[in-house]
């Protein structure tokens, strides 16, 4: 080691020695290499620690105040007057770095410009500029690194007990905004006042703070923590959503009889209900009771359950005998064998059209199908100069030979079975040719029609006398089990459609017994059964002939004119089968059935014949869920749908739309998992509810008391309620007596069995009424918040409300809606409503809830010291250092 | 014990014109320079390594590599090693059981400087002028806690008396401990561990700054309303708390819960309070928002909007807040 180079070398004085400027100046470097390693090791120094402070950019120059930096090897970097500093000459392209660096032998560090991108030397970077005419600017965005003190803020933290924490009401202009407390921090010792931050927390775990958290009196040795818990503090109400089972079909207008009493209170609006499941599993056997499921169901807690069928399908295993319909006409001679005829004038719709296999001279025409909608008096037509189809749009038919065709005329279909399809009016003509048909209903104009012939309809004769008479016929098929009496069943034809229905009279291990022909029905063909969701209670009956029979319904629009209706008795089963051949709507309004009804009263229910379709899934969307499904039409919004005898998922149609290449987009409530392209999705007949036996997971489900419940049905775990038809029908309970509800209104269609409950309510209707747990303290004018989710679309709707009137009685409160929030109609069951504590103090809550606070305070950071610029007013202040 | 490590009082050298310089007055104000630096050193700073002092050897080496570094011990002085020195490693087999044995290499300040330069006096004989303070190696064999071998048991009570003083030195940050060997058969059995250095520099600890808009600077307040509230926005400027990156920031807004606004000419009463926010931070401000949902508004006094235009010349509020970088 070359010991004589070293810097650190201590000099020794002795008597005598002999002292050269060397030796001084070699212990003045000693003792400044020692600072310096001890400025770089020990302290992070490197930055400017005093001033030197950029002014703004004038003249020609920049002014710098007076200060101290350290540069990176522990040097300090002295500027012991402020100066000002030219600007870089030539005038500069690229940014600049004003640096400070060491004096070459001058005690004051130097003040030089250096390129931006790369500054070299060793200095500290005191400010940048950037290019500029007539002069460079300074760049704002540059921040020089500035040399922190080892010392820290004085920090300090600390919490309150919990459970022992001195909470006092906090009031200002007599209204309590909330709870405070003052927090004692004086063994902390804090000479300034240092800046707090708390928040308040509880032990309990099943607490939510609702409030914000604000701190005043800021002092050294306290603060005081409040929590504002104005209009934030709110009582939730318990809504009450009772619901109670038919006893039996309701014989009179305004009173039903019940399974239990003390349900409803005077005051409630009530409804039927359907219950709503996302699940449900499919019984493969139904017997004393017990249903068998394909899965395991947990009914823990579980009362009831939802019940309902897929589409009840069974195929025709061989040629039933054919049976036939005739009528007598006043002139047989203008029909001929093989002849297609139809009815004619304003009821066409009523009836399907048929084939003539024989004419006697008697006048009797004995026809291949019924056409149930004809009656004694109608005119019969006869379809004459076919045309060949040759495409098909949204209800227009474009034809091959349009010249046979006029406005207004009837066609009908020729090919194939006749009866499949019912007659259509055209509407308008048009094209180069007249060859493009409107016809009404659009859904005559079926892609299936393509390649088919269709005829206008020439009145030809008036019927004299109908005969139905053709008696019963059997059927063999493949599952008659799912069927049984009351059944209606109608074949199912290639395009998804259904034909004319039968009611099944009985049935056997291996066929159905129906009360009427089915046309062209033969081995191989698809029977479905139908449901009866659609319902309406029968007011009076206004008349009876040969000619129909009239009823008085609320809601005969329910009914479309063609449709088919029945007559249900307790137990769910169709008593007759008849057609709708006109309506007269009106509040209330009628429905003409043919053929007449023998034995029709009033309180009796009728249902419509609703078919449930089935789909093919074509593809599903993975981004946005929309499902597609062929053939197109055939779901309609509000529909339940399922994949059940492949995936328990139930979802709701919430949309649908067209598209052009003959499928239906669909949008569901919720994806039915692992439903995929190829599945057939069928809507799917919900019953009702029925009573369960609750038990731990298992496969076998008792049900309890009478029940619909049969063989291929499923059963799901209730998620919710609706009602069952877009048309309201609710009641208003005005007197009850044990289990018996006098009402004003009418439940239409209900049925023993139904589930009676609490009408949903329509926040869009101005008023709402809510029927409470209990009551709470309320008073007009007390603002009450809800929110509940659209059954349909899943979404959450919040709307807020006042206290407009309250049934103490039954603990029935009315609410006024403010700031209408469009459609929103919400089940009782599913609102969240919250009513704003006005009256009351928090201070019991938090004192209940052991409210604590946790604390944390820290001093504010001291200003760097600008010696020069504090003292800019006197003359030269550095200068005078400097002398020193 | 005395402050100093000579034992002497501190004393200040005064010079006057016509003063009679001895030898002594210079040592003294030698000495009186580095007196204050060791105090500084010991008082505000740990013994430990300050910087440099990287040691490097590997398994199998004979020779280990000390590159030049500074270190304060306990008494506050300087360790400084200028030039990279090689030390040869202990040789010793093992332990006499066969197995390695470990050692601390630590420096120490040299307390008897060597003559690094010496003159001729003018009328005495050669002195040195210079002293030389290089530091001083050592390898300090570790005393186990136990001795199931015996082998510490087996030293002589001299050779134990200074081992134990050793370890108590390097406890104590007289000595400084540079690296831990473990040796077998004269080379080092893995490479050197300096896990167990002591640290000079104070631990990095994150940089904290905290502050309020209190006082002169008044808080300039945006009110926007929208449906869930109202929204209060400032600016805080933290450019004074010198971050040298995005801090995280801790703010809350101080003032009267109860704000008074005049609204179409009226002076209505609001009680208010809200969600705050930290939004845009930067390492020379951010934004502070604060919603007031609209659940704490009466819809009476007037809408939201109306509310939110007159809010912020109504607003006495300011921030308290803290960001903490690192």
């Amino acid at each position: 080691m070359n010991t004589s180079s070293s810097l650190l070398a201590r000099i020794r004085y002795w008597e005598g020695q002999l002292l050269s400027a060397q030796d001084f100046q070699r212990q003045i470097r000693a003792v400044a290499e020692l600072g310096r390693q001890h400025n770089r090791a020990v302290h992070s120094a490197y930055g400017i620690a005093i001033g030197l402070s950029v002014g703004e950019a004038e003249g020609a120059g920049l002014s710098v105040s007076c200060g101290m930096a350290y540069d990176c090897s522990g040097s300090p970097l002295i500027l012991s007057v402020a100066q000002t500093v030219s600007f870089p000459q030539p005038a500069i392209t690229a940014p600049a770095t004003l640096m400070l660096e060491r004096g070459k032998g001058a005690p004051d560090a130097e003040l030089r410009w250096r390129s931006a991108s790369s500054p070299g030397g060793n200095g500290v970077a005191i400010a940048r500029i950037l290019p500029g005419t007539p002069m460079p600017s300074i760049d704002t965005a540059f921040r020089p690194i500035v040399t922190r003190p080892l010392a820290r803020p004085r920090i300090a933290t600390g919490a309150t007990v919990s459970g022992d924490t001195a909470w006092s009401e906090w009031t200002e202009d007599n209204i309590t905004l909330g709870v405070q407390t003052t927090v004692d921090t004086s063994t902390y010792g804090f000479t300034t006042t240092p800046n707090y931050f708390a928040q308040a927390f509880t032990d309990q775990a099943d607490f939510l703070p609702a409030w914000f958290v604000s701190i005043a009196d800021a002092k050294p040795d306290s603060f005081t923590l409040r929590l504002f818990t104005y209009r934030m503090i709110r009582e939730r109400f318990d809504i009450l959503d009772p619901k109670a089972t038919l006893a039996s079909t309701p014989t009179a207008s305004s009173r039903i009889s019940l399974t239990a009493s003390g349900a409803f209170a005077v005051g409630d609006f009530l409804s039927r209900l359907l219950p709503i499941t996302s699940e449900a599993l499919i019984a493969t056997s139904v017997k004393n009771n017990i249903a068998t499921l394909t899965d395991k169901l947990d009914l823990t807690d579980v009362q009831q359950l939802v019940y309902g069928s897929p589409p009840r399908i069974t195929t025709v295993v061989s040629d039933p005998k054919a049976s036939n319909f005739a009528v007598t006409v006043d002139t047989p001679a203008a029909f001929a064998q093989d002849a297609v005829v139809a009815k004619t004038g304003s009821t066409f719709a009523s009836a399907r059209p048929a084939k003539v296999l024989s004419v006697d001279d008697s006048g009797l025409i004995e026809l291949s199908s019924p056409m149930s909608g004809l009656v004694v008096g109608d005119q019969l037509g006869v379809a004459q100069n076919p045309s060949l189809v040759t495409a098909v749009g949204a209800g227009t038919v474009t034809l091959q030979n349009p010249s046979n065709f006029q406005r207004n005329d009837i066609v009908v279909c020729v090919d194939g079975n006749v009866s499949d399809l019912p007659p259509a009016q055209i509407t308008n003509i048009a094209g180069d040719s007249d060859e493009l048909l409107t016809v009404s209903p659009a859904s005559f104009a079926t892609l299936s029609l393509i390649g088919t012939r269709i005829a206008v309809v020439q009145p030809v004769a008036t019927v004299k006398v109908v005969d139905t008479g053709t008696g019963e016929l059997t059927v063999q098929v493949d599952a008659s089990k799912l069927f049984r009496a009351g059944d209606v069943v109608a074949r199912t034809t290639s395009d998804g459609r259904f034909g004319e229905p039968a009611l099944v009279r009985s049935t056997t291990s291996k066929s159905l017994v129906l009360s009427q022909a089915i046309a062209a029905l033969q081995k191989d063909d698809i029977l479905t059964g139908a449901n009866f969701q659609t319902r309406g209670t029968i007011l009076r009956v206004l008349s009876a002939s040969p000619y129909g029979t009239v009823v008085q319904l609320q809601h005969p629009e329910l009914f479309p004119v063609g449709s088919y209706v029945v007559a249900l008795d307790d137990t769910y089963a169709a008593t007759s089968l008849a057609s709708v051949i006109a309506i007269a709507t009106g509040a209330p309004g009628s429905a003409t059935l043919y053929p007449p009804v023998a034995g029709l009263q009033a309180y009796q229910v009728l249902a419509l014949c609703s078919f449930p379709a089935t789909v093919a899934v074509r593809s599903i969307d993975a981004a946005t869920g929309l499902v597609e499904v062929t053939p197109a039409g055939s779901l309609k919004t509000g529909d339940t749908v399922g994949a059940l005898q492949t995936h328990p998922g139930i979802a709701m149609v919430v949309q649908t739309s067209d598209t052009a290449t003959g499928s239906t987009l669909v949008k569901l409530t919720m994806p039915i998992p692992s439903l995929t392209a190829g599945d057939m999705l069928s809507v799917l007949n919900v019953g009702g509810a029925v009573a369960v036996t609750s038990a731990a997971p298992s496969n076998k489900v008792t049900l309890i008391g009478d029940n619909h419940v049969r063989t291929g049905d499923f059963l799901g775990l209730i998620n919710g309620w609706r009602e069952p038809s877009s048309i309201p029908s609710v009641a208003l309970a005005i007197s009850t007596s044990g289990t018996d509800v006098n009402f004003f209104g009418l439940l239409d269609g209900a049925i023993k069995g139904d589930i009676i409950g609490l009408a949903s309510v329509d926040a869009s209707a101005g008023t709402i009424q809510l029927r409470l747990k209990t009551l709470p303290k309320l008073s007009p004018g007390n603002e009450a918040l809800l929110s509940g989710p659209n059954i349909l679309t899943g979404e959450t709707q919040a709307f807020s409300a006042r206290v407009q009137y309250i049934e103490a009685d039954s603990s029935i409160v009315g609410l006024a809606v403010e700031g209408a929030p469009g459609p929103t109609t919400l089940r009782p069951e599913d609102i969240t409503a919250t009513i704003l504590l006005l009256n009351g103090s928090p201070l019991m809550l938090v004192q209940q809830q052991n409210v604590y606070a946790t604390w944390l305070a820290c001093e504010s950071f001291d200003p760097r010291p600008i010696p020069c610029e504090e003292t800019a007013s006197s003359a030269d202040p550095c200068a005078a250092t400097t002398a020193m | 014990m005395p402050l100093t490590a000579s034992g002497k009082p501190i004393e200040h050298i005064q010079f006057f014109n016509g003063q009679r310089l001895f030898a002594e007055d210079l040592q003294d104000l030698e000495e009186f320079n580095r007196a204050m630096r060791w105090l500084h050193n010991q008082s505000l700073h740990q013994p430990g390594v300050a910087s440099g002092y990287a040691v490097s050897g590997n398994k199998g080496d004979s020779i280990v590599t000390v590159q030049p570094g500074y270190a304060i011990d306990s008494q506050g002085r300087e360790i400084v090693l200028e030039q990279a020195v090689q030390l040869q490693v202990p040789p010793v087999a093992n332990d006499g059981q066969g197995n390695a044995v470990y050692y601390d290499l630590v420096v120490s300040y040299t307390a008897d400087a060597a003559a690094s330069e010496t003159r001729d006096g003018v009328c005495t004989t050669r002195q040195a002028v210079r002293l030389q303070d290089a530091p001083t190696f050592c390898w300090v064999e570790l005393v186990p806690t136990s001795d199931p071998s015996g082998s510490v048991a087996a030293l002589s009570a001299d050779r134990k008396a200074k081992l134990v003083q050793l370890n108590q030195d390097v406890e104590a940050g007289n000595r400084i401990r540079l690296a831990r060997s473990e040796v077998l058969n004269c080379k080092l059995n893995q490479a050197l561990s300096i896990a167990e250095r002591r640290n000079a520099r104070p631990t990095l600890q994150p940089y904290i700054a905290a502050a309020n808009t209190s006082g002169s600077n008044t808080t300039k307040w945006t009110a926007v309303a929208a449906d869930l509230g109202i929204t209060l926005s400032t600016t805080v400027d933290t450019s004074g708390a010198n971050f040298r990156s995005v801090p995280q920031y801790e703010a809350n807004a101080v003032g009267d819960r109860s704000v008074t606004i005049t609204i179409g000419g009226a002076s209505k009463t609001l009680l208010l309070d809200g969600f705050v926010r930290i939004g845009q931070p930067t390492a020379t401000s951010f934004q502070l928002s604060l919603l007031i949902p609209s659940i704490l508004i009466d819809n009476r006094i007037g809408t939201l909007t109306a509310i939110a235009a007159a809010l912020p010349a109504a607003l006495q509020w300011y921030i308290v807040w803290m960001g903490v970088e690192g």
